[in-house]
């Protein structure tokens, strides 16, 4: 103690430590916290007065975080957002992970997803313009978020129920009392904080919240021990649309479009708006693609998977699917392989670039506009809770009495094409358990996203955004539920909460 | 080990915590990994923090925190100069502000000749990738964010720098007077480097307050951090019609350039009165838009993205606080409001903007100021006026002293600056620690002209070679004297 105090200006410290802020800061209007600032760096825990305290506590302002956190606020829950970075959205605003893929499964849009929906709507950037059915494309969640204004729309969406959202804060440790969490403790520009609540949900992805408070866990595939591939996504700019969808469509045959969406694309270009192009490395333009290999402006790396979109409201530009990491080589769950992963990703990107500028019509003057500011991770942890969603689950169909949601997207791992997974066949959908969300050690903790309790394939499906704002939904029901009932989280019967006040009743 | 935690008591808690929690981290389920690409080859072992053994995942020469401007030229100089460097940057890509803040261009030191090596050598490798920064004008840097970027990326791998990206500084080790570790949150949890000598680029000086460095924050007079902005780019303008609009039919003199090299610029607060000024006031007339929004708006085409300009505002009130972490949280939320406002507002009025649209938010907000560390020597306003030299000067500067809302001055004379001397660099408290960037020992008003990219680059330039110089010398980094380094060697010598 002597030491730290023996400093001149560490008295500052010290009427921070007790809570008085440093005699500038009180002065003015200023807007503070309500209660103290945070913590000298290096301090925490039981001496400092919390930061912030609620009823529920979301760590991860992603598809899933911000569904929870919204959701336990409409259902009277206090709730504090805890985001590591300065929005809301996660891969989808950070990630530049666009747009959500379907679910496959009619009905699987829950009243948040809906809501959402409409939200978007009236910004004037819809969801499902040009969004057109096909036998290859079809069910819920397929809606095209443009990230500026869906980081926008969610947080509108807090504000009007009061979610403090705490912003640029990373989770870096919790405090458990018995089976109980008690506090986690984030670091902030202004050095550690505690945040306290009764509820806690675990929205980071990667399972981190769960990890700090000894949940077990799982990662990768279970026969290679590998994660699915990381991305390193951007979006590019200076797109002539019209040239690159008849670049695809009459010089590489690509054969993608259905008669309809070849029709609303011309009656876009017609009326002046952005047509949905899209276009992939598959058989018919593979040719193309592997001729940047054989011309050295590609590796084989780059061209494994290739695909982009356009952005409504982003007139020239596309969003791409890509690069995809090698996933022999980088490791989600290594913090040194996955550094490696983000340079190694970036040089991907601007070769991928120069040969779209290089080779497709249309990108001659195209350029990259942004880059994610987020790697594209599509499994890292994965918790063991009270259910463990299996491959069998999905191959079956299976339905649960305390469903929070459905979906029938493929077992997608990019890493290995595993064909004895099988599509499930239209009209056909598995459902997701309460209890895949909670666990046996935490009595009130909630993970949710792709981080659930479920194993590799299992996961591998129910990864994709709807479904992960689906299982957030019902979380941020659950906990509102659980604190007014006094029911402990993890024992929480969803099927026993009054169907008007579930997002999801399983038929 | 015992002394790093006697500073503040409650650190005892958290180190018990962290201890705690690091049992979740480090008990990786069944199934291990098998990554080709590991950290196994670096490993270091363990240290035990807070009771627990956590790894240390990297023991080096150097450890740089923060990879911002200032930093990431710390790191390939440290490496260049032969010490083993760890870089830890918290996003996914080098270049701070200037790439995850769209903070663009960089400002104009104003003072002759102040490009240090590593500056020409960042501007050289721009022309190589096809970016001029000179706009044949001004001595502004028009450069090119995701160019930026992956420049740093090559110049750290060639010069051999391990960046840790996605890592989150959460503590340190001192003992005695020495920092022996930095404690970091990984995506795997939390994690040691170990390293002889530090650099806190943090912007925040978080490494140096988490040592016991005495700090601090705002303007003595009012206690306001400089105000927050959240910047932002536009896509789809119509440049030309722009210049038309603004450079000819306003008669705005402003912009000293002609496209690619273009900008828009206007300032309520300042004595100069810009031609925009009209248009952002009649659009507070009509409630488009907020004062506050149309307080300030400036913005820059990027060179290499054509129709794209780099929106320098909204400027977020300075009742929003850069370091208080619930206010910060606020300002995030307040500002992107006012994004969306003067958006909507140019789209709807200012020729050129027709078909614009938001094409990219900055990934953090832009903090002009925040905490500044106290430590040998401390810069005062009166040295920019004066036009102090030093003999351990690292750089020299003149950009104004620019403190939005609280004091603007005037322009040195041509010719004229003042320098930064290496004792502003280093502090009394932690021997094996050198301070780069915004956050080095300068008062509030002084700290308004020294904090502007180019200078953070060159002190940071003369960090890494000076770190590297004392480890090899065997001289305690707060006691290197710039001025006995072989010139040569410096990347700055005061004349």
């Amino acid at each position: 103690m002597e030491k730290s105090f023996s400093i001149p200006i560490s008295r500052r410290a010290f009427m921070k430590l007790v809570g008085m802020g440093t005699v500038g800061v009180l002065t003015g209007a200023a807007v503070h916290s309500s209660k103290a600032a945070a913590a000298p760096i290096g301090a925490s825990g039981k001496g400092l007065p919390p930061l912030l305290s609620a009823d529920v506590c979301v760590v991860g302002g992603g598809a899933a975080g911000t569904a929870a956190a919204v959701s336990a606020a409409r259902k009277g829950a206090k709730v504090v957002l805890i985001e590591r970075g300065i929005s809301l959205g996660g891969l989808a605003t950070q990630g530049c992970v666009f747009p959500c893929m379907p679910t496959f499964a009619e009905g699987s849009d829950t009243p948040y997803i809906t809501d959402l929906n409409n939200r978007m709507e009236k910004q004037g950037v819809s969801p499902f313009q040009d969004v057109t059915d096909s036998d290859t494309f079809y069910g819920g969640g397929r809606a095209r978020y443009v990230p500026e204004y869906l980081s926008l729309v969610y947080e509108e969406m807090c504000a009007e129920q009061g979610v403090d959202i705490l912003y640029n804060a990373a989770l870096v440790g919790a405090q458990t009392d018995g089976g109980r969490i008690t506090a986690c403790i984030v670091q902030t520009v202004a050095g550690l904080g505690k945040v306290e609540a009764k509820v806690f949900i675990d929205g980071t992805g990667d399972a981190l919240l769960s990890r700090f408070v000894g949940i077990p866990v799982e990662k990768g595939s279970e026969k290679t021990g590998r994660n699915q591939p990381m991305s390193l996504r951007f979006e590019m700019g200076g797109i002539d649309m019209a040239k690159v969808y008849h670049f695809f469509r009459d010089e590489l045959k690509d054969g993608w479009k259905t008669p309809l969406s070849d029709r609303l694309i011309i009656d876009a270009l017609k009326d002046g708006r952005t047509p949905f192009v899209e276009f992939d490395k598959m058989k018919t333009t593979a040719k193309f693609f592997q001729g940047g290999v054989s011309r050295g402006e590609l590796t084989k790396d780059d061209v494994v998977y290739i695909q982009a979109f356009s952005i409504p409201g982003k007139p020239d530009v596309m969003s791409m699917n890509c690069p995809e990491m090698p996933a022999l080589e980088f490791s989600s769950t290594d913090a040194v392989s996955y550094s490696k992963a983000v340079s190694f990703g970036r040089k991907m990107m601007r070769r991928l670039a120069a040969f779209f500028i290089k080779n497709i019509k249309g990108f001659e003057h195209a350029y990259i506009c942004r880059e994610a500011s987020m790697v594209g991770v599509r499994e890292s942890w994965r918790i063991r809770g009270k259910y463990y969603m299996e491959a069998e689950d999905y191959l079956k169909a299976h339905h649960f009495a305390d469903a929070v949601c459905r979906t029938a997207y493929p077992i997608d791992i990019h890493d290995v094409k595993l064909d004895l997974f099988k599509k499930l066949k239209k009209g056909d959908y598995y459902e997701i358990p309460y209890r895949a969300l909670v666990t046996n050690e935490m009595s009130n903790l909630l993970v949710v996203g792709r981080c659930a309790s479920g194993s590799f394939a299992a996961q591998a499906s129910f990864r994709i955004q709807p479904t992960c704002m689906s299982m957030g939904e019902a979380a941020g029901i659950a906990a509102a539920w659980g604190l007014s009932q006094n029911v402990a989280i993890n024992e929480i019967k969803w099927e026993e909460i009054p169907e008007s006040m579930r997002s999801y009743v399983s038929k | 080990m015992g002394k790093s935690f006697s500073i503040p008591i409650s650190r005892r808690d958290f180190m018990k915590m962290a201890g705690m929690a690091a049992i979740g981290v480090l008990a990786e389920g069944a199934i291990g990994g098998t990554d080709t690409v590991s950290a196994a080859g670096s490993k270091a072992g363990t240290i035990n923090y807070g009771g627990k053994e956590i790894p240390v995942l990297f023991s080096v020469d150097v450890c740089v925190a923060g990879g911002g401007p200032s930093g990431t030229a710390a790191a390939i100089m440290a490496a260049r100069n032969g010490a083993k460097t760890v870089l830890i940057e918290r996003g996914v890509a080098l270049g701070g502000l200037a790439v995850l803040g769209c903070v663009y261009p960089f400002m104009d030191t104003h003072a002759p000749d102040s490009d240090t090596p590593y500056v020409a050598e960042v501007k050289a490798r721009l022309r190589q990738h096809g970016i001029e920064p000179f706009d044949g004008v001004t001595q502004q840097t028009w450069h090119n964010p995701e160019t930026l970027t992956l420049i740093y990326d090559e110049m750290c791998s060639e010069a051999g720098v391990n960046v840790l990206f996605q890592t989150v500084v959460v503590d340190t080790v001192v003992e005695g007077q020495k920092l022996t570790a930095c404690i970091v949150q990984t995506i795997a949890g939390l994690a040691a480097i170990q390293a002889k000598t530090f650099i806190d680029s943090t912007g925040d000086a978080y490494l140096s307050r988490s040592a016991g460095v005495p700090y601090e924050r705002g303007y003595e007079k009012t206690g306001n951090n400089q105000p927050l902005s959240f910047r932002f780019e536009m896509g789809g303008i119509d440049v030309g019609r722009l210049y038309q609009h603004v450079a000819v039919e306003l008669q705005e003199d402003w912009c000293k350039s002609k496209p690619p090299y273009f900008e828009i610029a206007e300032a309520m607060h300042r004595k100069q009165r810009y031609k925009l000024e009209d248009l952002m006031a009649k659009g507070v007339a009509s409630g488009e838009i907020t004062q506050e929004e149309a307080e300030y708006m400036q913005a820059y085409t990027i060179i290499g993205k054509n129709g794209v300009m780099s929106m320098n505002c909204p400027e977020i009130p300075v009742k929003f606080s850069a370091t208080d972490p619930v206010s910060y949280s606020k300002a995030v939320a307040y500002g992107r409001r006012m994004m969306h406002n003067i958006a909507s507002y140019l789209i709807a009025h200012l020729p050129g903007f027709e078909k614009a649209f938001i094409s990219r938010e900055a990934a953090m907000l832009g903090a002009r100021e925040s905490w500044r560390i106290r430590g040998k020597h401390y810069l005062v306003e009166d040295d920019y006026h004066s036009q102090s030299r030093f003999a351990d000067a690292v750089c020299r500067t003149a950009w104004f002293i620019d403190a939005h809302g609280e004091k603007v001055s005037e322009k040195l004379p041509k010719g004229g600056y003042y320098e930064i001397p290496y004792g502003s660099l280093v502090t009394e408290e932690v021997e094996n620690l050198i301070v780069a960037g915004r956050c080095i020992s300068a008062s509030f008003i002084l700290q308004a002209s020294m904090r502007i990219q180019p200078t953070c680059m060159s002190i940071g330039e003369a960090a890494g070679i000076a770190a590297a110089w004392g480890l090899k010398k065997h001289i305690a980094a707060n006691a290197i004297a710039w001025d006995k380094i072989p010139p040569e060697k410096r990347s700055y010598v005061s004349k």
